[in-house]
């Protein structure tokens, strides 16, 4: 199992187990489910992180099951710095429009994301940006009268 | 159960030029989402949904049906053309549909895949149409342990059938069960899980989190893969041949019933999908049919068999969907989400108050084969153009869409954090191969369980009213059934090949 899954399952075991402490400060029935998904949850998670650092009860394992307890999708080294770029580029769109809303986020994020992530052409990237928000503005704010976030330094 | 009055509206609201304008726009975008490889009808739904806002419910299910059913058949043009399947459904037509296009026959894959796609639908939907009223009796007679149960079974079917190994599958639905309980407790409102903050009061909202989980990790894949979607090699496209496939489909009609049901009978067990549907109904063609040396080089009835059968489940999963608001597919969980966001119940409920949306649902389904067929018939060789497009030009776009749609929905820029939050999730629960359904089944039917778990306690006899009622019984016994006998099967078949 590669290092990248292991840290995957322990946060994921991490977090539910500490769901599971908080669910006994709840009264009665309130603490049933959570309890019962979370205990439950944790057991697998436990099991696959234990798993994780032994082939020996991996090997057992998977004769008890035909697919394959590893995960196949192996990124190349290029692959893994374009899956941390994207995800720095999504989230700062994200807090891009939370803080000066969709009408100046959304092209804003597009032609940068196109111009410096995708190299795309000047013309094309700011085409785009702007065919976007048009039709952004006009399906949402023009048809539909969805008021877009204004971002909380504008509004 | 039926009414022939509510059917004849619903007709009505379809066949006018309103309707017949949203069920064209519906079918040329799910066509559109389904030929472009890494999109697909759950895609076009999701960038749909904010659209339908407006809309009274019986509208929004004509466009979200048109959107959904189209995009099969739209996922068959790059699996025939250059060998990429549009959706998973449409894995199988690979087998022999790119080999015919390698022949020169693509317009005669492509026309068959049109007939097949169209007459499974039909069959499909037709026989779910004829079973709908016997299992809204069935389900009439489901109670609070019933109901419970149900939900634990349609959420262990998604974990031995779904993506990744079972228990990465249980663990997600029991995350996904844990995550349903954020917010107020639906019996005596205590807060749980809410950390003051004040947007998690009303819980974590299941469309954010299904924009997250399905659409944006999608497209955070196709980016990090970069991919070109389309390699077209060699010539331009023909799409000679069309009506030979056609009348090769008409011939084989004995086959596209055969395929059609199993591809219904698929589509109905909760967290099989299409592509599992695609693939046995080939088997069954390949070993059935007569002269199959063919098969897998080129043989227009691989086509057929898989096309039928991965349209036809879609009137299959539309039972459970309903009939008990357990979802059968992605696209399915996503329909389920529309519904709620319009403030429609499932279950017991849609058959009574709601019977229109139903009907809505099946015709716009019908309705939308019969529109996709002639579109595809007459621009089959157009419509590979547009696999040509970069994942770099649309992907951002789509996450956009998604942000925008998460928002509009009430809003709530704590919607939008939310689908980001999912949407890295989902990419890594991708990656990993955790099943990303099941987490949304448990988010979504995390309050049914605890509400019919809590009211059995209430009303039966303890935990005992989980095993004195017959069905609740059966269900329990699935359950284990289901859980257990992979591992049976796998120790028993692993023995087997050792020997």
């Amino acid at each position: 199992m590669k290092n990248e899954e292991k840290i995957f399952i322990t946060v994921l075991l991490l977090i539910v187990l500490l769901m599971v402490v908080f669910s006994f400060q709840y009264s009665g029935g309130s603490q049933i489910l959570p309890l019962a998904s979370g205990i439950f949850s944790a057991m697998i998670l436990t099991f696959l992180v234990v798993m994780s650092f032994s082939a020996k009860i991996i090997s057992f394992y998977q004769k008890f099951e035909s697919r394959s307890v590893l995960s196949e999708d192996k990124l190349s080294a290029e692959e893994k710095k374009r899956e941390i770029s994207v995800i720095v580029w999504f989230s700062g769109c994200t807090a891009m429009i939370y803080f000066f809303g969709f009408l100046i986020g959304i092209p804003f994020f597009l032609f940068m994301f196109l111009k410096l992530w995708a190299k795309e052409s000047w013309l094309l990237s700011l085409v785009l940006a702007m065919v976007v928000l048009a039709v952004v503005y006009f399906a949402f704010v023009y048809i539909l009268k969805v008021p877009l976030h204004q971002g909380i330094l504008l509004s | 159960m039926f009414d022939a009055d509510v059917f004849w509206v619903t007709l009505k609201i379809m066949l006018n030029v309103r309707g017949i304008l949203i069920l064209l726009s519906g079918t040329v975008i799910g066509m559109i989402f389904g030929a472009i490889p890494g999109l697909s009808g759950v895609t076009a739904m999701v960038v749909l949904i904010p659209m339908t806002f407006g809309m009274d419910p019986v509208t929004a299910m004509l466009l979200l049906g048109a959107a959904y059913g189209a995009a099969t058949y739209g996922g068959a043009v790059p699996a025939i053309l250059i060998n990429t399947p549009g959706e998973p459904p449409n894995a199988a037509t690979v087998l022999d549909g790119f080999p015919m296009s390698q022949r020169g026959k693509s317009g005669t894959a492509l026309g068959a895949a049109a007939t097949a796609s169209t007459l499974g639908g039909f069959i499909g939907l037709i026989v779910t149409f004829c079973f709908i009223p016997l299992l809204a009796k069935f389900v009439m007679a489901f109670s609070y342990p019933e109901f419970f149960m149900m939900t634990f079974f349609g959420l262990s079917i998604i974990a031995v059938l779904g993506e990744g190994t079972l228990l990465k599958g249980l663990a997600a639905g029991g995350f996904g069960i844990l995550l349903s309980c954020v917010g107020y407790d639906p019996m005596t409102s205590e807060l749980r899980y809410t950390f003051g903050i004040e947007y998690l009061w009303d819980g974590i909202e299941v469309v954010p989190a299904l924009f997250g989980l399905l659409a944006i990790g999608e497209v955070m894949d196709l980016l990090v893969k970069k991919k070109p979607i389309a390699d077209l090699k060699g010539g331009p496209l023909k799409g000679a041949g069309v009506w030979s496939g056609v009348i090769a489909t008409l011939k084989n009609s004995f086959l596209v019933t055969r395929c059609s049901g199993i591809g219904t009978i698929i589509g109905a067990i909760p967290g099989v999908g299409g592509t599992v549907a695609g693939f046995i109904s080939y088997m069954h063609a390949k070993q059935t049919c007569r002269n199959n040396e063919n098969f897998g080089k080129g043989d227009v009835r691989g086509v057929i068999a898989s096309e039928a059968a991965n349209d036809a489940k879609e009137g299959g999963a539309l039972l459970p969907t309903l009939a008990f608001g357990i979802p059968g597919s992605a696209g399915m969980a996503v329909f389920l989400g529309a519904l709620t966001l319009h403030g429609i119940d499932t279950g017991q409920d849609i058959f009574i108050a709601n019977l229109d949306v139903v009907y809505m649902l099946l015709i716009s389904m019908l309705g939308c084969h019969i529109v996709a067929a002639i579109i595809g018939l007459s621009l089959a060789d157009k419509m590979a153009l547009l696999t040509k497009i970069r994942p770099v030009l649309f992907a951002p776009i789509l996450f956009l869409v998604c942000l925008i749609g998460s928002f509009a929905l009430r809003n709530s820029v704590g919607d939008v954090i939310v689908t980001l939050l999912f949407g890295l999730l989902g990419y890594e629960m991708r990656k990993f191969g955790f099943s990303r359904i099941a987490l949304i089944l448990g988010l979504l039917l995390g309050n049914m369980a605890e509400i019919s778990f809590r009211q059995t306690l209430m009303t039966e006899a303890k935990l005992l009213g989980f095993f004195i009622r017959p069905i609740s019984l059966i269900l329990f016994l699935l359950i284990l059934a289901s859980v257990i006998l992979p591992f049976i099967q796998s120790y028993r078949r692993r023995r087997f090949n050792e020997k």
